[in-house]
């Protein structure tokens, strides 16, 4: 499950690319130059890793002249514990609160002063933070990252006034929002011993109660460079540029490396249900399946899958349940990417006069006969094109390109696994689908949500 | 959960002016060659060769402005019909058509004008554009399609009203504008919505799916000359003149009529919306950068003095923002944000503090230099894809504004003088003379909201 938080409203502008590179690449149908020419056998960027462990990637691109400046960090919600949940996206908040050279507001209001844009996300695997600028100020973005990678404050006044701001957040993503609600309930009830089971924001007991120290000594762990992944993409010379960040973050001292998650899912032992009551409009389910983790090789035929499922109005979903039965008036399906393993989830919005039950007993019979059918040629080659534009359309910018290059970083440990993707699309079959579909849509493996419209 | 994420601040978004900027100087735009059909379609077509990827936008100037009296909703609802049978082509072998190349067409009905969006692998440009000349041209409008199509709607409609901020800017325009055209959501009521029939919607396609006034551009990775050639063979047999009376009528301004506050009751809220603002100039205005700049400083960025006051300094909110949006009609101008329930008023009255200091004290030049620095810089950003661009070019073509608006945009952003923000905000930002609207526990708040006017509530389920 991709549950991101993000510093502010204006972030989730982002978190729209950030589907697009969690569902990436595959196949054109037929490469043409100009493919080849976006699509090289080799990304052109330059890798070198400091003596304190920070792993720097730089690509030029020159065809604006702006720049796209992350930080990746190696920790999200899955590094939490019951009592300090929500803590990594508090800390993601209290990264723009101040440094020990620039001190509380002075981020943002330098920054925007030089004409530049930030924003950060948490996942359940990453914390990543970003600047979007003009190219001549490229030192001023990484003086000031390396300052709160080097020093971060977390000024007491600011701990609890930034709390207030990420309570609100909570009330507003998930307290006030029926979808929210749900998606905290299928976390809950699909996960018994993994921390993704947690939401990303935090149980609100917790954000009540974490202290300064927790927040210390959890950046201590965590912000360290040996943790965290540097990349610019843009409008700069190469070689300048490793100079700056010699310059800036060699003196950014390397911690002890953290503890990984160590706990794994069991294996689910039979369907799981919940209900949740809530005054609301329309039935809705949301249903998930455990599947494996990112770098298992069923992902690609998962992802090929959630394409024949649920992109576009030729989908299957749309057509039976939208079209045919007139029953729902959304379903859609998601195969997320996770460091550890996760879930395939189904969301169907049951028409007012339509009922829950309709339309998960609709979800079923789709997957039962692909589970006995599989996919057609058809929808095969038409998925394996959808995933490719995407692939195009993601990377449109600066920021989209520095974006992919951070995740696969993250999930796969090379950024060059972007191209290799690209043929592990290209070598799934029909009979992959169906063999996923048979492994991993069981009726035990299931959670499922229901929404109870309360007046 | 993106989508959820999505789905809270879509609101707040759509109420955004773009934000932008870079040197001055230093925005260009792609080459751009423009073309007119004898029928009276404009074509633009820029050849932007970054990635092998093709933007392929139509506008057309059917809006909801211009949907039928006790039809509101007319115009949304025909646009989503158009890819539903056309040419002979049921729904699902068009999307299958688009699809099966991994391309993307999609209809978006705004105020002032709709749009049809095709974004396809730029080998496929011919394709894409043979499809979207389809439904077009040559939509069926199927009975069953339209019956099923007027049935989702109206069950988004209600939909939407589990979605406080999406229920708050919604209401906000409609209490705000009254009986004007503007005023009514894009996508109509459950009742009107509820009334529509295939003959309402066949002649308001004859009516506003026009070549004249309708503007075309394409952008990607493409031959100019070529592509041309292909745009003529799919549109130049579109015929039709613009229906007579189809200006919208202008927005009035509202001044001196006071405070009104509106709540929209929501018995499970624990966090309330709050929108407060008022009509304001169209599109047109020469007051635009002023408006621009002036907007930034009090609720753009991470800097604003909104975002400041309300999220920095007092962790009242996780968001404050302030923006126009100017229709070619007129206007409107809100300030957004939302708090827990217990400090509704506290929020209410430190945005209202800062509307009036906006107005009351002059920017000092500092201020003003950052804001208008930050807007520059970030302008390269708004031309950096293919839609991005497509979009500019439609939209500045529809209000008649040359497209060297772009390359113009951070020169006129850095002319703009203290003086300038003063006067415009005295002009276009109130004080005591606004429309506060929440979306609320009213029980639960209602002891806070003394001096603000006697509230109109309406309850949640009265909302269509």
């Amino acid at each position: 499950m991709h549950v991101l938080k993000s510093r502010a409203a204006r972030g989730v502008v982002a978190l729209g690319l950030f589907v697009l590179v969690s569902v990436p690449l595959a196949h054109a149908s037929a490469p043409s130059a100009a493919e080849t020419k976006a699509a090289p056998a080799k990304l052109d960027a330059t890798v070198e890793t400091l003596k304190n462990g920070l792993k720097v990637i730089l690509m030029e691109d020159h065809s604006v002249p702006v720049v796209s400046r992350w930080t990746f960090y190696r920790v999200g919600s899955e590094n939490e514990r019951p009592g300090i949940t929500g803590i990594s996206h508090f800390i993601e908040h209290m990264m723009f609160n101040g440094a020990a050279k620039y001190g509380p507001k002075e981020f943002d209001r330098i920054l925007e002063s030089n004409g530049g844009y930030s924003n950060a996300f948490t996942s359940e695997d990453m914390t990543a933070y970003y600047e979007d600028f003009a190219s001549d100020v490229l030192e001023l973005c990484i003086d000031l990252d390396s300052d709160r990678m080097k020093s971060l404050a977390l000024d007491p006044k600011f701990v609890v006034s930034e709390m207030g701001v990420v309570k609100e957040e909570r009330r507003l993503s998930v307290d006030n929002s029926v979808e929210g609600a749900m998606y905290e309930e299928l976390g809950a009830l699909a996960y018994k011993a993994h921390p993704y089971g947690w939401p990303v924001i935090g149980w609100m007991s917790d954000l009540e109660k974490i202290t300064r120290e927790d927040a210390v000594n959890y950046w201590k762990t965590y912000y360290a460079p040996n943790n965290a992944i540097l990349i610019i993409v843009g409008d700069f010379e190469t070689k300048k540029a490793l100079a700056l960040v010699h310059k800036y973050y060699d003196s950014v001292p390397s911690q002890a490396p953290p503890e990984r998650v160590r706990t794994v899912e069991p294996e689910q032992p039979g369907e799981r249900r919940a209900e949740v009551h809530k005054p609301a409009e329309m039935p809705q389910i949301l249903v998930g399946y455990h599947i494996p983790e990112v770098t298992s090789n069923d992902i690609y035929a998962l992802d090929i899958l959630q394409y024949v499922l649920s992109e576009g109005e030729s989908s299957r979903l749309y057509k039976k349940l939208v079209r045919d039965l007139g029953i729902a008036v959304y379903a859609g399906a998601n195969a997320s990417w996770n460091i550890a393993p996760a879930l395939f989830i189904f969301d169907v919005k049951a028409r007012p006069d339509k009922t829950a039950a309709e339309c998960e007993t609709a979800v079923y019979g789709i997957l039962a006969d692909i589970a006995a059918n599989g996919i057609t040629p058809a929808e095969l080659a038409k998925a394996q094109n959808q995933v490719s534009a995407n692939f195009y359309r993601s990377m449109q910018t600066v920021n989209g390109k520095a974006r992919k290059i951070g995740t696969y970083e993250i999930y796969f440990g090379d950024f060059n696994e972007i191209l290799k993707v690209r043929d592990r699309y290209r070598a799934v079959t029909a009979d992959d689908v169906k063999r996923v579909a048979n492994t991993y849509f069981a009726p035990k493996n299931r959670s499922v949500v229901t929404l109870v419209p309360e007046a | 959960m993106k989508k959820m994420l999505f789905l809270a601040v879509a609101a707040m978004l759509a109420f955004l002016p773009a934000i932008a900027g870079a040197e001055t100087g230093a925005v260009k735009l792609p080459p751009c060659t423009e073309y007119t059909l004898k029928n009276g379609l404009k074509v633009f077509i820029m050849e932007s060769r970054e990635v092998p990827l093709v933007t392929i936008q139509l506008l057309v100037g059917a809006g909801s402005a211009m949907d039928d009296p006790g039809a509101e909703g007319i115009a949304n609802l025909t646009g989503r019909l158009l890819t539903k049978g056309a040419a002979g082509l049921s729904a699902d072998q068009i999307a299958g058509a688009i699809e099966e190349i991994g391309g993307v067409v999609s209809v978006n009905t705004g105020r002032d004008y709709a749009t049809v969006d095709g974004d396809f692998l730029a080998k496929d440009l011919a394709r894409g554009l043979d499809i979207m000349g389809k439904v077009v041209l040559s939509p069926d409008f199927p009975k069953d399609d339209v019956d099923r199509e007027i049935g989702l709607v109206v069950a988004e409609i209600q939909g939407a009203k589990e979605q406080p901020s999406a229920t708050a800017s919604r209401e906000f325009v409609r209490a705000l504008l009254g009986d004007h055209p503007y005023a009514h959501p894009v996508d109509g009521s459950e009742p009107s919505v509820g009334a529509m029939t295939r003959e309402k919607v066949l002649d308001f396609y004859q009516k506003r799916y026009v070549p004249a006034g309708a503007i075309l551009a394409v952008v990607g990775d493409v031959d100019a000359a070529k592509a041309f050639d292909i745009v003529k063979a799919k549109f130049d047999g579109w015929k039709g003149e613009a229906a007579k009376a189809a200006a919208i009528p202008a927005l009035a301004a509202k001044k001196s009529v006071g405070r009104s506050l509106v709540v929209i009751n929501k018995t499970d809220a624990t966090q309330s919306q709050i929108r407060i603002g008022n009509v304001s100039v169209a599109r047109n205005t020469p007051d635009y950068f002023p408006l621009l700049v002036t907007n930034s400083v009090l609720g753009g960025g991470f800097t604003s003095r909104l975002m400041d006051e309300i999220r920095v300094n007092r962790g009242l909110s996780y968001g404050a923002r302030s923006g126009f949006n100017h229709l070619k009609a007129g206007g409107f101008f809100g300030v957004y944000t939302y708090t827990k329930n217990k400090s509704l008023r506290e929020t209410i009255d430190v945005a209202l503090e800062q509307v009036k200091k906006i107005r009351d004290e002059k920017i000092s030049d500092t201020e003003l230099a950052k804001t208008k620095r930050y807007i520059t810089g970030l302008f390269p950003f708004d031309i950096e894809r293919n839609g991005d661009l497509a979009g500019w070019i439609t939209d500045l073509t529809y209000h008649g504004i040359p497209l060297d608006f772009v390359e113009g945009y951070c020169a006129n952003v850095d002319r703009v003088t203290p003086d300038d923000a003063q006067r415009v905000a005295r002009e276009q930002m109130w004080v005591d003379n606004d429309l506060i609207l929440l979306v609320t526990n009213y029980d639960e708040v209602k002891a806070q909201l003394g001096g603000l006017g006697e509230a109109r509530v309406i309850e949640l389920d009265q909302v269509k």
